[in-house]
């Protein structure tokens, strides 16, 4: 193996954070022109050891080589200036700009004696990279609050590339992205490989790691695992590597016939979607797919009394629920809860304790009086924490400080507190790693065993048709069809047509 | 911030030893007492990750249209001054009410509203008596704020009480998670079923209540109630919920902290008094003091937080 080939050389390194050892003497290489992949369970340190080579963490023992010298980056304009930029999971973006803006932030072309932001020529470099990129949806003047997050995750992308890199490192790149845009971001990972820039990619799906890697790292609890070259490894040697034991079948679905109707809605229209009928029944777990932008999440949130509804019926449990001063307050007194796409900002009050957290929907429900016992609210957290096995110390820590699987767990803890009967689940397994979604698989399914009603919205095809009993397909806001998964046409490419094609 | 009252009671004990006398120390909490009443809206509405700018032309206005109410009788009945309090609370209830519609239900937003609202209560006030002060109340009216009790004057009473209320109902109480969490993400709470809505229009309510109530009060203690009697409370209000431990942000901190925030500042001012300082340099010594706390509070934060400095403020 020519070593001249090496770019990025880890020795032994080490980082530690208090009360854990994030990274554990982790010794990998990293080659120029190619695409490496890191994966591993929540807490394995992928994250962690990515940020210390980008300039955002220090390590504290061992030793980084950057072309066979001494790197050592004080922060991340360091790393930049030595050719190593990152891609976050979190997104980056300054909201109340424009996309120029945010793209050429820190750099921005200048004129004039006063020094003053050449605008046009900034959208102008802007769209040229754009169109470099097949970007084709979003304008340089764009306001980035106004984009979906599937199109800010693009700009981030647009962003990172657009600097000279030696070293690119994406961290969950495609997690917000339809196929479309994953195929793009593809494209253009391939690109920037075959032209000698070296990356690396952290990722939770299995199916990209075997389409766009050359190489696969496995991490577990902080120490390196192994590296194998794509074409030599199988999905369940990897599996097995990151888990230390086998998953096999992670879905374990159980198909029960349904019991009583638990939501029917009927002819709903709202402001991204119209003439929606659906039903949801005990026992069941039923499936909404649909491309980014087909209404889901705008019809869930208003099913759930968030959003305004403009037309058509309610019913749970059988009975009519009245829009006027419709809000989630009620429509969780209506047993019903909602898991958010985004589980920081909408689904946790991130800066709040887990044991607050937990009890935060169901205060009516635990303190009918309206005076709380903190005896109480701590054991109904102990309990969530042991159940559902969220990984922490203690229950008064706050959210901020899990891994993004146990802050799922949370999330559900909350909603299992309030004993629903109809569950809304948003992208349950988004950003998770495999492990956490396989405990996330269980825990849904013994909902189901136990009686609930359940309506996922989904973008994971392989998670939709593992678990759903009935899919309901979504396009532009109208339903384009239901399939049954007793029917032959239960497939994820009859699935994918109808998001795109629609009905008819 | 416990420190905070120790770094400045050492201080002037050592310039001047009465400042501990008995006599001073009450001083101190009967200085404090009607600052913390007002800063009760105050607490609430910062900890929701909003502000209420209005508290102190609300306890002008309950002030002076109670002292209207109540210079016509020269020996008032308890029933008589009752009515009085009430009408200071329903003063700033309605002021309270219009917060809260208008910022909770139809979400103007509260900086807009709040300091319009102050601009109209301060207004309001002059309205009422043609500019005048309302002074000379009776004896059984001062006594509200001002009869002695076991040596202290009945307002520190008040006070510890309404503070316990308050401080029970934030941490104790349905409601006050609701607040936090509304502080904390609106999102959030939205989504897990909390009515965001009506528990801001609830806490600018008690805002004005409190505020109307504390306007009240000041004009028992102080005999008199002027158009301006409460102007500059809603900068001590803020400093007194800052320098207590709760940030702009939202979500953190609690009235407990305000009330050691506003004794700090009673205990400054008076301190600063019985050196002999002039006001003015009573006024940057505070305000230097004030900013002291901010910063070290923005930079403790800071730390804590591994982003550091960027993240600390939305």
């Amino acid at each position: 193996m020519n070593s001249q080939n090496i770019l990025l050389e880890l020795k032994e390194v080490k980082k530690i954070f208090p009360g854990i050892v994030a990274v554990n003497n982790v010794s990998m290489d990293i080659r120029k022109g190619e695409v490496h992949i890191i994966i591993g369970e929540n807490g394995a340190g992928k994250s962690t050891i990515v940020k210390m080579m980008a300039g955002i963490l220090k390590p504290d023992g061992g030793e980084m080589l950057l072309n066979g010298k001494h790197y050592a980056p004080e922060n991340v304009h360091e790393a930049q200036q030595c050719g190593i930029n990152i891609i976050h999971q979190e997104l980056n973006v300054m909201l109340n700009r424009t996309v120029a803006e945010n793209v050429y932030i820190g750099r921005e072309p200048i004129k004039g004696p006063f020094h003053v932001v050449d605008v046009k020529k900034m959208n102008r470099d802007c769209q040229e990279l754009f169109d470099s990129l097949q970007i084709s949806q979003i304008k340089p003047t764009d306001l980035i609050c106004n984009l979906s997050i599937a199109q800010q995750q693009m700009v981030e992308v647009a962003k990172a590339v657009s600097t000279k890199n030696d070293l690119l490192i994406m961290d969950e790149p495609t997690s917000s992205l339809t196929q479309k845009e994953i195929d793009n971001l593809f494209r253009l990972t391939r690109k920037l490989r075959d032209e000698g820039v070296a990356i690396i990619y952290i990722s939770h799906r299995m199916q990209e790691v075997a389409e766009i890697g050359d190489r696969i790292t496995v991490m577990r609890d902080g120490c390196y695992v192994g590296t194998r070259e794509t074409k030599d490894v199988d999905m369940q040697e990897l599996i097995t590597m990151m888990v230390g034991h086998k998953i096999e079948n992670i879905y374990n679905k159980t198909y029960y016939s349904p019991g009583k109707e638990v939501l029917r809605v009927e002819d709903l229209t709202g402001l991204r979607f119209r003439n929606i009928n659906l039903n949801v029944h005990s026992g069941e777990i039923v499936g909404i797919a649909g491309l980014i932008g087909a209404g889901r999440t705008e019809l869930a949130k208003a099913i759930f009394g968030f959003d305004p509804i403009n037309g058509g019926k309610v019913y749970i449990n059988g009975e009519e629920i009245a829009f006027r001063g419709y809000n989630t307050s009620r429509a969780v007194s209506n047993e019903m809860s909602f898991l958010p796409e985004d589980r920081k900002s909408e689904g946790l009050c991130v800066n709040m304790s887990i044991q607050d957290n937990i009890v935060q929907s169901a205060l009516s429900k635990l303190f009918p009086k309206g005076f709380t016992h903190k005896k109480v609210i701590q054991s109904e957290a102990q309990k969530g924490i042991k159940n559902l096995k969220i990984s922490t110390t203690s229950e008064k820590k706050r959210v901020s400080a899990l891994s993004g699987g146990n802050q799922q767990k949370v999330v559900l803890a909350k909603w299992l507190v309030t004993k629903s009967s109809l569950f809304i689940f948003d992208e349950p397994t988004r950003g998770i790693d495999i492990g956490a979604k396989s405990e996330i698989y269980s825990l849904i399914n013994d909902l189901v065993k136990n009686g609930a009603a359940i309506l996922m919205i989904s973008s994971d095809m392989p998670e939709l048709i593992g678990l759903a009993d009935r899919i309901y397909v979504m396009k532009d806001g109208e339903l384009s069809g239901e399939i049954h998964a007793n029917e032959t046409k239960f497939t994820q490419e009859n699935i994918l047509n109808l998001a795109i094609m629609g009905g008819n | 911030m416990v420190w905070g009252i120790l770094v400045v009671v050492v201080f002037f004990t050592i310039l001047n030893p009465s400042f501990l006398s008995f006599r001073n120390i009450e001083n101190i909490l009967t200085d404090s007492s009607v600052l913390l009443i007002v800063s009760i809206g105050m607490t609430m509405s910062i900890l929701s990750e909003q502000i209420d700018m209005s508290v102190g032309g609300t306890a002008t206005l309950g002030g002076m249209v109670a002292g209207l109410y109540m210079q016509q009788f020269e020996n008032p009945s308890a029933m008589q001054i009752f009515i009085c309090i009430v009408i200071g609370i329903l003063v700033g209830t309605a002021v309270g009410v219009f917060n809260g519609v208008m910022i909770g239900k139809f979400k103007y937003d509260f900086w807009l509203i709040t300091f319009a609202t102050m601009s109209v209560t301060f207004g309001l006030s002059q309205v009422v008596t043609g500019g005048n002060v309302i002074s000379g109340f009776s004896r059984n009216f001062r006594n509200v704020s001002n009869y002695e009790l076991l040596g202290v004057p009945m307002i520190v009473f008040i006070a510890a009480v309404v503070s316990a209320v308050v401080i029970f109902a934030l941490r104790g109480t349905r409601f006050g998670m609701h607040v936090y969490a509304v502080g904390d993400s609106e999102m959030c709470a939205g989504l897990s079923g909390i009515n965001v809505k009506s528990i801001r229009t609830i806490i600018y309510v008690i805002s004005g209540a409190a505020a109307g109530f504390a306007g009240v009060l000041l004009a028992a203690q102080t005999n008199s109630a002027s158009p301006i009697s409460g102007s500059g409370y809603e900068f001590d209000a803020m400093a007194a919920v800052i320098i207590g431990g709760t940030p702009f942000e939202g979500g953190k901190g609690g009235f407990g902290g305000t009330v050691i925030g506003a004794l700090i500042i009673s205990a400054l001012t008076n301190g600063l008094l019985t050196i002999g300082l002039s006001t003015y340099v009573q006024q940057v010594l505070i305000g230097v003091f004030i900013l002291s706390i901010i910063v070290f509070s923005v930079l403790s934060e800071a730390k804590k937080n591994k982003n550091g400095l960027r993240r600390v403020y939305k």
